[in-house]
């Protein structure tokens, strides 16, 4: 793809030094002849000479570019020396054109920008991982790139705004990410970045601009039909219009996905705890939950997109929930549940904030929230505060306001793509979860407990892995071999085969079955997917077990087999006493 | 017509012209052999490179390289020349003079690929 970008640049560069070129080969030429036309000094017999052409076109070299060696290879005549006069100020004045123009083409931000293009175009077709698209590098797209990152998964950016392509410069990810800055809605930029690319396999589109979105969705459709794509989009209008593309295409509504997580903060905080910790948010265990309170009343500043949603969400739940909003025409629905004015201490009083559980400060501006939060504290320091962060860089604030739950709506959303991108099983998983807590709570008490005894802590890594030739080399050779591996016997441990590593198998995939919590006598089969949950140093253990086959034949029979083959002779030869 | 197609002609049918007025003559004779002629056909072979720059079409593209190819020998000629008279000191003996002018041939070979493509060209054109 970059060979029309290649020819855009040269040809860039020829139209413009063009004219430099032919006045600098007229100049040199007039001087030359002149130079050797001249009469110079006469020679020892009297006759007169000329310069050559050789020496002229030496002198010129020196003269022009303003070095100025003196009268070489001899002296001149008067009349060379007028000549030579004539060629200096011609010469130097054409040079210094010449080089302005020069100057002038490497600052051109045209050219600069056909040249990073080609340089991004080039190194994307170089790219021998498989890739995602990103489109919009903002605070989610910052977010999930570090996501993707740590899971080692591959991206290129096309970023509109100069200064975050320079941000994404200085980041110190493990593999280095190439950005470009472009409107992607330009379907040119899509090309560059390898849309058509067999490595590409998937476009994340993540701008804040709703319109652009759709724009660069269809675009990526057209080039590519089958491709994987995930579009942000928070009205309802473009979510149908995205949708009917059609293909294997996501959509993103930050507004109601950030809703159902706050409202299940609230009516169903076991789930969510589980949820914050598979996520690895900083300080999420699974011992307690982040939201300890049930029932009670609640006050939600903010009732506008977001707002709305969490409202309806709450009420369906019965949860006693006053708003507080200062748009007159946000609240005409539900007036009598609602407190017209901004979040003031008044404000808030007259909600009922003296005895209520719980205060969510989700406006949309950072200020709001933060002073809300602070001025209810006051008043209701039992109070439990859940506050939404607009701004990435407001992080320190938020940190040490007096706030017991953060929640950022780029990083939601940001987790969601990456999960769905490098654990999609854990859908079913909190399904399944969700399903419990309506049938069966014991239940979902059960599965809380077996992940907070058997794998705990903060951070746990959760991975897909599929029993494949290269993902799990041993299992599979096994299978191969005919020879029966469960579920149990994987997840022992390398040091004693009787104890287990400190993991739990969420999910176990086969075609379209899902199990989620399978049993450890379930018997694994080759393309069998499993949603590993386990303390980050147990990843290479486990790894070990699945990929070494001595590792693996070690965990099925308990017995280390003879490695050597002196060993192995000796094990076989069979003993007659 | 217009004024830029009459100076391009114009210099790459004289970039031609002026060659083959240099390679004309015996080959080891230096009498046959002009120096300013020499001169100008270099000069004009320049500037012909100069109008040539910045085609994007596929004849632009033919038409530059077939230029460069006509500098490149052009200068090797003048190098030559340029050598045995003033590094040397030998001179134009028959041996360098045959040298020299075989280069400027190969010259006019590649400005008489040139001038057909520009002819050529002009008469697909039907305007």
């Amino acid at each position: 793809m970059p060979a029309h970008q290649l020819d855009r640049v040269s040809f860039i560069v020829l139209r413009h030094m063009r004219t430099p070129i032919i006045v600098l080969v007229c100049v040199y030429a007039v001087c030359i002849l002149g130079m050797v036309l001249v009469q110079g000094l006469p020679d020892a017999q009297g006759n007169v000479t000329h310069m050559s052409f050789f020496h002229a076109y030496y002198f010129l070299a020196y003269t022009a570019t303003t070095t100025g060696f003196g009268e070489l290879p001899g002296e001149f005549s008067n009349a060379q020396r007028m000549w030579a006069v004539v060629c200096l100020y011609i010469s130097v004045v054409t040079w210094l054109y010449a080089v302005g123009k020069i100057i002038g083409l490497i600052k051109n931000p045209h050219l600069q920008s056909a040249i990073s293009e080609a340089r991004f175009a080039r190194a994307v077709a170089k790219k021998k991982q498989d890739y995602y698209i990103v489109c919009g590098f903002g605070d989610t797209g910052s977010l999930l790139l570090r996501g993707l990152d740590d899971a080692g998964l591959s991206t290129v950016v096309l970023e509109s705004n100069d200064e975050r392509i320079k941000a994404l410069d200085l980041r110190d990810y493990k593999s280095k990410v190439l950005g470009l800055c472009a409107d992607a809605t330009n379907p040119r930029f899509l090309l560059d970045a390898g849309i058509e690319n067999e490595k590409c396999i998937g476009v994340l589109i993540l701008s804040n601009d709703e319109h652009a979105n759709l724009k660069v969705a269809i675009s990526a459709r057209v080039l590519r039909p089958g491709l994987k794509i995930i579009c942000r989009s928070s009205s309802s209008e473009n979510e149908s219009e995205i949708l009917a593309i059609g293909g294997d295409i996501h959509v993103v509504d930050p507004f109601r996905v950030f809703a159902s997580y706050l409202s299940m903060m609230i009516y169903n905080p076991t789930i969510q705890t589980i949820n914050e910790w598979v996520s690895g948010s900083p300080g999420a265990v699974l011992d307690h939950n982040i939201c300890p309170l049930k029932g009670g009343k609640w006050i939600l500043c903010g009732h506008g997109r977001m707002g709305r949603i969490v409202y309806k969400k709450l009420t369906e739940k019965n949860i006693d929930v006053t708003v507080v909003e200062p748009l007159v025409e946000n609240i005409e629905d539900i007036a009598e549940h609602a407190i017209l004015g901004r979040g003031n201490l008044e404000n808030l009083e007259k909600a009922g904030l003296r005895d209520c559980v719980g205060l969510i400060a989700g406006t949309g501006d950072d200020t709001f929230n933060l002073s809300m939060i602070h001025q209810a504290n006051r008043v209701n320091p039992s109070l439990f505060s859940l506050v939404r962060q607009n701004q990435h860089t407001n992080e320190v604030l938020f940190k040490r306001a007096n706030v017991d739950y953060t929640m950022q709506p780029s990083l939601v959303i940001a987790r969601m793509v990456l999960f769905s991108l490098t654990a999609p099983l854990l859908k079913p998983f909190f399904s399944h979860l969700r399903l419990l807590y309506e049938n069966e709570p014991s239940k979902l008490a059960d599965i809380t407990n077996r992940l907070a005894s058997e794998v705990g802590g903060e951070r746990p890594v959760v991975k897909t892995y599929k029993i494949t030739q290269t993902s799990a080399r041993a299992v599979y050779q096994k299978l191969f071999q005919q020879t029966a591996v469960k579920l149990g016997d994987i997840c022992r441990d390398p040091a004693i085969q009787i104890e287990h590593l400190n993991l739990v198998v969420m999910v176990h995939k086969r075609g379209k079955t899902i199990k989620v919590m399978p049993p450890h006598d379930v018997e694994l089969m080759a393309e069998d997917e499993l949603l590993v949950c386990m303390r980050s140093d147990q990843k290479v253990l486990f790894e070990a077990n699945i990929n070494n086959h001595h590792v693996l034949d070690y965990l099925l029979t308990g017995v280390e087999p003879a490695r050597g083959s002196f060993f192995r002779w000796l094990e076989k030869k069979e003993w007659v006493y | 017509m217009n004024a830029e197609k009459v100076v391009f002609s114009f210099v790459i049918v004289l970039a031609l012209t002026l060659n083959f007025g240099f390679f004309m003559g015996e080959m080891e004779d230096p009498t046959h052999h002009n120096v300013y002629e020499l001169f100008a056909t270099i000069f004009v072979n320049f500037l012909a490179t100069g109008l040539k720059l910045g085609d994007r079409t596929q004849v632009g593209a033919v038409l530059l390289s077939t230029s460069l190819v006509a500098n490149l020998q052009l200068v090797a000629a003048a190098s030559v020349w340029g050598y045995v008279e003033h590094v040397s000191g030998t001179g134009l003996t028959p041996e360098n003079t045959s040298m020299m002018v075989s280069l400027t041939g190969g010259a006019l070979i590649a400005n008489v690929v040139s001038v057909v493509m520009l002819v050529s060209d002009t008469l697909m054109s039907r305007r």
